[in-house]
């Protein structure tokens, strides 16, 4: 890990996340939300988490922006909503009503801070989570499993029914979507 | 102050974390349109997964994939190679969102073939006004 890479991307993270929800096109939002996928994934390369950083290229990065786009092209295309966008100039007409979410998300916020203050220095290798059970993996997999890769040896064999049940919930998924589209032919 | 200070630089990963968090969570409630909730939601999911992935960091650890004959031989340091098992964790939260995000959009097509917007006030009126 490296401090400066990592406040460089965390500082750009911060500003695509407040573009996203801020610009107006949904298109130019889902673009954005992309650049912000990419962005945490070189994050996570940074910080030595390679798997999650190639899965999240190419499943967050990639196939949520294609489903993103997909359903925006099928469902708004004949509205202005994609490019020009339309978020809420009338929303919230009752004033009382306008700072509820900012209060409660910034109440949020100030509860995690406070739980936050107990936590180890990031990048301490005797942190808690770095020390119990983890050093186990990093010491033994590699002769009870014989791959030379610590999250394949613990994904596909510690951990081996979390991964099957994990197909169970992309079946359940798939079938969801394809039972909810299915009905409007009917 | 001094003690303060060096608190906030030792954990600025975790409160980055928390502020993408607080954004997703405004998305989520104050944003009308449900596409920007769902982005929100996102948002909201990225930052869960990057806290887990920074309490795994090391100062000065490797990625975590070892040299076969050093790690039969004994040689791997605990403390030399990143923390794997928050990483197989957020594989499966990665995916899991996904999945949640793809369930999420064809219900929004539902919504939208039902009542003909995505946008929440004008669902909401189209939804009273079909009450008898």
């Amino acid at each position: 890990m490296i401090w400066q890479l990592d406040l460089f991307l965390l500082t750009l993270v911060v500003i695509c996340a407040l573009a996203t929800i801020s610009v107006r096109g949904l298109l130019s939002s889902t673009i954005i939300f992309a650049a912000y996928s990419f962005l945490m994934c070189l994050l996570w390369a940074e910080m030595g988490a390679v798997d999650v950083a190639f899965t999240e290229a190419v499943v967050g990065a990639g196939i949520s922006t294609i489903f993103f786009i997909a359903a925006l092209f099928r469902s708004t295309t004949r509205s202005g909503l994609l490019i020009r966008g339309v978020d809420d100039p009338h929303h919230f007409k009752d004033q009382g009503w306008k700072m509820l979410p900012l209060m409660l998300s910034v109440i949020t916020g100030v509860l995690l801070f406070y739980g936050m203050a107990d936590f180890p220095a990031w990048g301490d290798p005797q942190s808690p989570p770095n020390t119990h059970v983890s050093s186990y993996y990093i010491e033994n997999a590699v002769r009870e499993t014989h791959v030379p890769n610590l999250v394949t040896a613990i994904l596909g064999d510690y951990r081996g029914y979390d991964t099957m049940f994990e197909l169970v919930v992309i079946y359940c998924a798939g079938v969801s979507v394809v039972s909810i589209l299915k009905q409007e032919n009917l | 102050m001094d003690g303060w200070l060096a608190d906030l630089v030792a954990k600025y990963n975790y409160w980055i974390y928390v502020v993408l968090m607080m954004i997703g969570f405004y998305a989520m409630i104050r944003k009308n349109n449900l596409v920007k909730k769902l982005i929100g939601m996102n948002i909201f999911q990225t930052a869960i997964i990057l806290f887990f992935i920074s309490t795994g960091a090391k100062k000065g650890g490797g990625i975590p994939i070892v040299d076969k004959e050093q790690a039969l031989a004994g040689a791997v340091q605990a403390a030399d190679i990143v923390n794997p098992l928050p990483h197989v964790l957020m594989l499966t939260a990665i995916v899991v969102s996904v999945s949640v995000t793809g369930v999420a959009l064809a219900t929004m097509l539902k919504i939208y073939k039902e009542y003909g917007s995505i946008d929440e006030d004008q669902i909401l009126e189209r939804v009273k006004s079909d009450e008898p």
